[in-house]
Formats: C-alpha cells, structure tokens, sequence
C-alpha cells in the first residue's frame, strides 16, 4: 500500500540530495523500509558537513550531531529530514515543511514516549532520539509481539538511555538480538561497569558479578525486575519487581523445560540459561557427538563420563574428515549402554549450499545410507545447518532446502523423519514452516545471530554446549557435549527390527475389534470407536454425550475385563512427523463423524464436523480472539499458530492429524471396510502419507477456498446443534466475552477463514514434497 | 443419564441466571416508578421473597452446574488419569461430581461446597415464604370478610 507522506518523503529526500556525491537515491514507492532510512541519513550527514556519505548511522554521525538539533534550528532541511523520519515511521509530523512545529514536536514526542522516554521531547533532539527516528525499529506492538515484551524494552530505554552507549531498544514487544544486548548492558550497569567498560557481551566479568545476585522468593528490586524480565524474554512470567511464588512456580517450570536443577530460584545457571544459547557450559550432559568413530574404549569412557546418547554422522560427501559410521559401529555403540543419535551433514557452511534441489538428494543419500545401517521406520535424523544462517537466509536458503528434505523423504516412502540442527532460530523457523520433529540447537555458537535474542525452541532435544575431551589413551576423544532433553528423542537404540511407529495402536484396536466382535451386541466398528474415545474423560462428560450420545458402558466393563487394558495405547507416534499423536481425540472424532449424518457439500455443517476439525476451529477461533491486540489480522494468526508441531494452541499439528486421520478412517468404514483393517493398511500400508490430500479432497473438494467456505459456515451456523457446542467451544478458549463470529466483521472473519484454508493447503502440499 | 434431563438442566443453567436478574432489574424498575412507596400486602411481599430465594437458588445451582465442569467441552477436569468405567459420580441434586479413575481412585468433589448447602438454605426459606403466603392470603381473606360483614 503506498502511503502518501512517505512518498513526500521520498520524493523530497531524491530531489534535494540526489545530485550530492556519495547519496544514494532511494525507490520512490511510498512504504517505508531500509532504503528509504539509508537516504535520510545521507541526507542528515550532508546537512552536517560531512562528505563521505555512508548509510549507517555511525559515530562520525552522532558526533556530528553534537548536543543535537535544537527544536529552534533554522537549518529547515534537517527539520524537513526529521519530518521525513517521522512519517516513515508513522507518525503525523504535520507536513515536510521545515517547519518544527507543535505537530512535528508532537509527532517526535510521541515516538519518544512510545520509546519508553516518558519525559518527552525537550528544546534539543539529542542524536540517539535522531538515531532512532531514522532507524526501522518500532515502537509499537508488532504482530507476534507481547505488550509484557514492551513494556520492558520501555523500562530498559527509559533507565539506561543516559549512559554513553546505550542506544534507544525497538519497543515492538518481540524478542531480538538488540533487546538481548540491552539486557546484557542493563546488567553490566548494575553490577556498577563505567562506560567503555560495559560492552554488552556475556563476559567472565558479567558472569563473576551475576553468581552474587542469587533472586529468590521475597527478594525485590531492580536485580528482581532484569531477573523476571529475562524470564519473559524467554516466554516465562511477568515483568515484577518482587519475586512473589508466581515468579517461583515461572522459573521452576523455565528449569524444567530447560532440564536445570528445578530450584525455583534464579541462581548463576539460570540467569545464564536466560541470558545466552550455551547457558553455562559446564554443567554437565548426558549426550554428546562427534566425528571420531566409537570403539569399545571409547563407549567405555564417554559411559564412564555420564553420556548416553552419541550423535554419529550418516554418510559423507568429498570430505577427509572420515566421519561417518564404520560397520559394526551401532553394535559396539549399543554394547556400551549409548544410544545413537544419527545426524546427516554433507556439508552446510554456507547460504549457496542450500537449495530445494540439495535437500531432495541429501535426503534421499540419507535415507539409503540410514537403510543400509539397519535404522527403523520412524528415526529421526538431524539434518545439519552448520552455520549462522540470517533470517534472509532462512528464508530463502534454509527453508527451501527443508523442503527439499521432506520430499526427498516423501518420494522415498517417508521411512524417515526429519530433525533440525542449527541455531535457535534455524531449528524455530524450520520446524514452525517444515514440522521438523525435534531440533538439535547449536548453542555453543553464543554470537550466532540466530541464537541472540531467540528462545530455545519448544521442540529442542539437544542443545550442544562445549567441546571438550574426555577420557585418555585409546579411550580418549573430543567430544561436543550436548545437554538432553529427557523428555524428546530417546535416541536409537536398535537397529533392524520390522516395527512401525504406530504398531502399538493398531494392535489395540485390532483386539478392540476382535473383542467388539465377539461382545456382539452392536456394530463392533461404533463399539471400538467408543472404546477409543473414553480414553479421555472430556470426551464422554456429558457436553460429549448430548453431542453424539454415550458409550456402551457394558462393552468397556467387557473389553476391560477381557484384555484390552494390556494392549492399551493412549498415544502413539505419527510415523510421518514422529509427533504424539492422542488416541481419544481420533476416537472422539471418529465416533462423531460415524454417527453423523455425512455432509451432503462443502458447506454443510454437521456434528461430525464439531466433534472433529470444526470443534478445533472453534477453540481456535477462541484463542485468536483471545490474543487479537496482537493479532489483528485472523490470516496471519492462522499462518503462525495454526496446526504447528510445537508450542501450545488449541490447534495444533497432531490436533490436525487426528481429524483427518478420523475422517479418513471413518470414509472408509462407511464404505464397507472393518476398522481393524481399516487403521491396518493406513498406518501400515502408507495410507496415512497422503492424509491431508485425502481429507483436504474429500471434505474440503481440494480447495483452499473450499475449505474456507466450510470453516465460514460451521462459524455461521445458526442449527443449535452446532451453534450451541460452538458457545462452549469458543468461550473455552476466548472467554465469556468472546466476539462470536457472527458478530465479527465480514472481511475479518473471512480473513480467518481464509488463513484456515492455506494452512490446510500448505499441508497438503508440503505432504506431497511439492 | 436421561439426555431429555441434560437437555432441561443444560438449558436451566444457561437461562435461569439471566432470568433472575432480568426479574431483579423489573422489580428495581417498578419499585423506582412508584413516586410514594405503598408497603404491599403481606401476602404479596412474601410472594415477592419466595421468588427472590427461589432466583438465588437457581443462580447458585446454576454456578455450581458450570463450575463442577458439568458442561465442559473442550476440557475436562479428570484429565490427569486415565478414566474408570464410568467416569463420573454425578449428581443433579444434590448437585456433585466427581472423577472416577482407572486406579481406584476418586477426584476431589469439582462442585465448589457453598453450592448445596446455599441451595437448600434457599429452598427451605422458599418453602417457608410459601407458607407465608397461605397463611397472609387466608388472614386476609377473613379480615376483608369481616369488613363486609361489618358494612
């Protein structure tokens, strides 16, 4: 969208510097971005006298500003540069005029106070405030941002902005490489560094000082408030100044995701964990990986030494490092009590290496070399992004490649599925757009600048730490130590067993079935659907049952009493994306979309729909409504949030797997089929790697559009038999006072709806490698 | 569980609050139009209290059916084991519920234990403005009786 006044600006700044040696014309397209910043400081630094024009604002500038510029300036071009700065920023400096002001002073002060500099402009704009108006940073809450976020980015400008080099933080509410330095700065400061002394780097003086400053419940002050802002950089707590047993219970559950001693304090380990990737690297590992190969000596020691899990490199490609697994590895590995953790890195230095194309070949040479090394259907293997990838890269290198790997995966059976090692936010960006399963964080690399200012992601199981050498002799070895998260990936530790990830499940509901059958009272496939969804309590309260009716309590007392609860499984693994998959939603699901009259088109909405894909739809428009002051648009909620394979959410990837799954499953049921061989062929015989396809035709026609169309019906639905759950549904996640959608704006419901579609879409595509 | 009593329950829980308020606001509202305050008659005031224990009462029930997860759809209070068969000790009156698990055990009461003794409390005194009302009504059946008489 062309803005009119940035435009002006653009217009204004080419013209008047356009001919000055050294400037550099920005595009006159009226939407503010970098460019258009570069030319304003060029700009600037003409108007200050100095000749070598450059687009960064650097010391010579902010020397050259002196005290700054007074609000009294005759010189109109700076006052016209000011203007500029602030339209492109967004906000209503009145006209390009040279003339400053009440609405330029006014426009200047609100950005300040929006910046946290509550005093607001004075007679004099000092250089940082000019810094920062001519920077892209924002001052307001951007989409995905936190206003928990802000309001510490403000606290942070408005204590620390006297001090020489602290610079104005964005105030967007996001979490970024700059806001971390600040925090870092922020405590240099208290721990009393002068200036020049305090560089922002977590360095063993910063760590000296924060071993004396132990937070804990009861204590207050400003080392509480940088503690509990840290933690909410990190998604934990709130922004206090005294360290109550809300900030306690925040920072034991930070601990433990973080797999730290859950003390409920903020000791020394804690504040690094918050603070940088590597958190403190001495603590110890129970997982390592290397390139040297294991023998007996060296399974021993690492053994010896705590380690569990040992990551080993897949195959080789054109290099002498020789790390690869030899034959006869996995056993000596095994026979030493280590699993095996396999990585697959052909080489991954740098950006031009990664393309879709390279990641179709590495998976497919991947998958042969695991296949020849006897590893089962359903392991994960680390596909290795060895270097500080930018988002630019990320996004059009990591990304694509990733890609690359799930269709290489894909065109191969999907015996295989796909993990993520790289920086924080390599492993965040891959699995939020490719579902890698879990990631294996490079942590060590603490100035990477995709581990600053990220969080580890939810899905990490490794996070590497140190490289160290233990043990001595034939045992010693060089090893990078990784941390495990004991509740992901195990690692391997078996080769050459015919077992499917899902196997569990479909032999519980092959004896489900078998006891169904010889129950014989009703329709054996209904009884183990039943079966299936009073695994969960939710799902046969009575809400559940005025929705699709009870279960058939005398087969569960039957089938309990006769065997099934020695088969029971309540999750199992998808054997596509590794993720838990729950068993009662699918028989929840299932159950309601059996008993439910089919839909007779795309848009008819039916209580089957309810109890699967439509039900989350509602909780999720819920939960969209819920976090709108951050999310206006329902499009892009849907693109962040919806069906991803970590995080929280109502609606969740394997949310997404169970209802398609159910669909498809009871599709073909209602054709003829047994349930028993149903869920056997689908999950055995590679049903389940088309199931969005499937579900996305047979609900949706195929289109993005189709499914918009019946995720806007179902929310407009006026049959009580939908419109009454869909209160309960979405007020459980959006709250009693929850704008329902029928009393949304047209275009903004549809927006959501839409989004709804092209995630599904993508799904589909992504499944297909396409 | 009869589904046509979950049906009137469900329904009951969802409009019984809205209604006793809306009879609160309407009696506010007639109570304010009233430029002099006429005392009512002592069968009618006693009418009007069986009413407004009788409005607390559903209100009250109605608060316990919500929050002892009666109704819940998207979640469900006994998710942290697996379930008994069945899996709920329900009660509609006495209102209770409770998670039945797999492992013999049993969830603490989900109905918060104001509920039920509030709800009694406020049917007795209900029962008793009942009473009331007879016992004004025929008192002042036979005094406006004797007024004729006396006439």
């Amino acid at each position: 969208m062309v803005d009119a006044k940035v435009l002006q600006a653009q217009q204004w700044v080419n013209a008047t510097y356009g001919t000055v040696a050294g400037y550099v014309k920005c595009p006159e397209d009226g939407k503010t971005a970098w460019s258009v910043m570069y030319s304003l400081t060029m700009g600037l630094q003409h108007e200050l006298g100095i000749t070598a024009l450059s687009a960064n604002f650097g010391p010579a500038t902010l020397a050259a500003l002196g005290a700054g510029v007074p609000v009294s300036t005759p010189n109109q071009n700076l006052v016209r540069i000011i203007q500029s700065g602030c339209f492109c920023k967004g906000y209503n400096a009145g006209d390009i005029d040279g003339n400053f002001g009440i609405t330029t002073q006014g426009a200047v002060d609100s950005m300040m106070v929006n910046a946290g500099l509550t005093d607001g402009l004075g007679a004099v704009l000092t250089p940082k405030v000019m810094k920062a108006l001519l920077s892209m940073d924002a001052y307001v809450v951007l989409a995905g941002g936190s206003d928990d976020v802000r309001t510490i980015q403000q606290w942070l400008n408005g204590r620390y902005i006297n001090r020489r080099d602290f610079f104005i933080s964005p105030c967007d509410g996001l979490f970024s490489r700059g806001v971390e330095t600040a925090m870092i700065y922020a405590i240099q400061y208290e721990l009393g560094m002068a200036d020049g002394v305090a560089t922002g780097a977590f360095g063993p003086a910063t760590q000296a000082g924060l071993r004396q400053h132990t937070v804990k419940n009861g204590d207050s002050g400003v080392w509480v408030s940088l503690f509990s802002a840290a933690m909410v950089f990190n998604g934990y707590g709130s922004f206090i100044d005294s360290f109550d047993s809300d900030l306690a219970a925040s920072v034991t559950n930070f601990q433990q995701f973080s797999q730290l001693t859950a003390s409920g304090q903020g000791d020394f380990a804690t504040w690094a964990e918050l603070l940088v990737s590597t958190g403190d690297p001495t603590r110890p590992g129970t997982a390592c990986d290397c390139i040297t190969t294991i023998t007996p000596a060296i399974g021993q020691t690492l053994y010896g030494a705590g380690y569990r899990i040992v990551g080993r490199y897949l195959d080789e490609r054109g290099t002498t490092l020789d790390k690869k697994i030899k034959p006869g590895e996995l056993e000596t590995i095994f026979a030493a009590g280590l699993n095996v953790l396999p990585i697959s890195q052909y080489y991954g230095g740098e950006a031009a290496y990664f393309t879709h194309a390279q990641g179709y070949t590495d998976a497919v040479d991947a998958q042969t070399a695991a296949l020849g090394f006897g590893f089962n259907p359903g392991t994960v293997i680390y596909f290795a992004v060895d270097y500080d990838a930018t988002q630019a890269d990320i996004d059009a290198n990591i990304v694509p490649y990733f890609y690359g790997i799930v269709a290489g995966l894909a065109s191969q059976g999907n015996r295989f599925i796909h993990g993520v090692y790289g920086s924080r936010n390599v492993c965040a960006q891959v699995t939020s757009r490719t579902d890698a399963r879990w990631s294996f964080v490079s942590g060590m690399s603490t100035g990477f600048s995709g581990n600053m200012g990220f969080p580890l992601p939810d899905n990490w199981a490794f996070n590497q730490i140190q490289t160290l050498t233990v043990g001595s002799g034939a045992g010693a070895v060089q090893i990078d130590k990784d941390v495990h998260n004991s509740n992901t990936d195990p690692g391997v530790s078996s080769i050459n067993s015919i077992t499917y990830p899902a196997d569990g499940f479909v032999d519980f509901v092959s004896n489900l079935y078998v006891l169904a059958t010889t129950y014989g009272k009703i329709n054996p496939n209904l009884l183990v659907m039943q079966y299936l969804r009073q695994l969960d309590a939710k799902y046969i309260g009575v809400a559940w049952q005025l929705l699709i009716g009870d279960v058939d309590q005398d087969f569960i007392t039957y089938a309990q009493s006769n065997g099934a609860l020695s088969s029971q499984v309540t999750q199992y693994a998808d054997p596509f994306y590794g993720n838990q998959i729950d068993v009662a939603h699918f028989g929840a699901s299932a159950n309601g979309q059996y008993l439910s009259l089919q839909p007779t088109g795309i848009t008819d909405s039916t209580i089957g729909d309810v109890t699967a894909w439509g039900g989350d739809l509602m909780t999720f428009y819920g939960e969209w409504r819920a976090n709108s002051d951050s999310y206006s648009s329902g499009y892009t909620y849907c693109q962040e949030r919806l069906a991803k394979i970590d995080g929280g959410g109502t609606f969740r990837l394997s949310d997404l797997i169970e209802d398609a799954d159910s669909y498809n499953v009871v599709k073909s049921v209602l054709g003829g089929g047994d349930v028993s061989s149903v869920v056997n062929d689908y999950y055995r015989h590679g049903g389940y790697s088309s199931r969005f396809k499937q579900f996305f035709q047979g609900r949706f026609g195929g289109t993005s559009a189709g499914a918009a169309a019946a995720a806007n019906a179902i929310l407009l639905s006026t049959d009580p038999a939908i419109s009454v759950p869909r209160l309960g549904l979405i007020q459980s996640t959006g709250g009693v006072y929850t704008v329902m959608p029928n009393v949304l704006p047209t275009d903004k419901l549809n927006e959501f709806c839409a989004g709804f579609g092209d995630v599904l879409q993508a799904r589909v595509e992504e499944e297909q490698g396409t | 569980m009869s589904r046509l009593l979950a049906v009137l329950i469900l329904g009951f829980a969802l409009f019984a609050p809205v209604i006793s308020f809306a009879l609160l606001v309407i009696k506010l509202i007639f109570t304010g139009l009233n430029r002099r305050f006429i005392p009512p008659r002592r069968s009618v005031a006693w009418t009007q209290a069986a009413v407004a224990v009788l409005c607390a009462a559903a209100t009250v029930y109605s608060i316990g059916v919500w929050s002892g997860g009666f109704f819940d759809i998207a979640s469900s209070p006994c998710a942290d084991k697996l379930p008994a068969n069945p899996a709920y000790q329900q009660s509609w009156l006495p209102l209770a519920n409770a998670c039945r698990y797999l492992d013999g055990t049993t969830s603490p009461q989900l109905v918060p234990s104001y509920v039920n003794p509030t709800v009694f409390t406020c049917l007795a005194g209900a029962a008793i403005c009942v009473a009331l009302v007879v016992w004004s009504a025929v008192r002042e059946i036979n005094y406006e009786r004797a007024s004729y008489a006396d006439e």
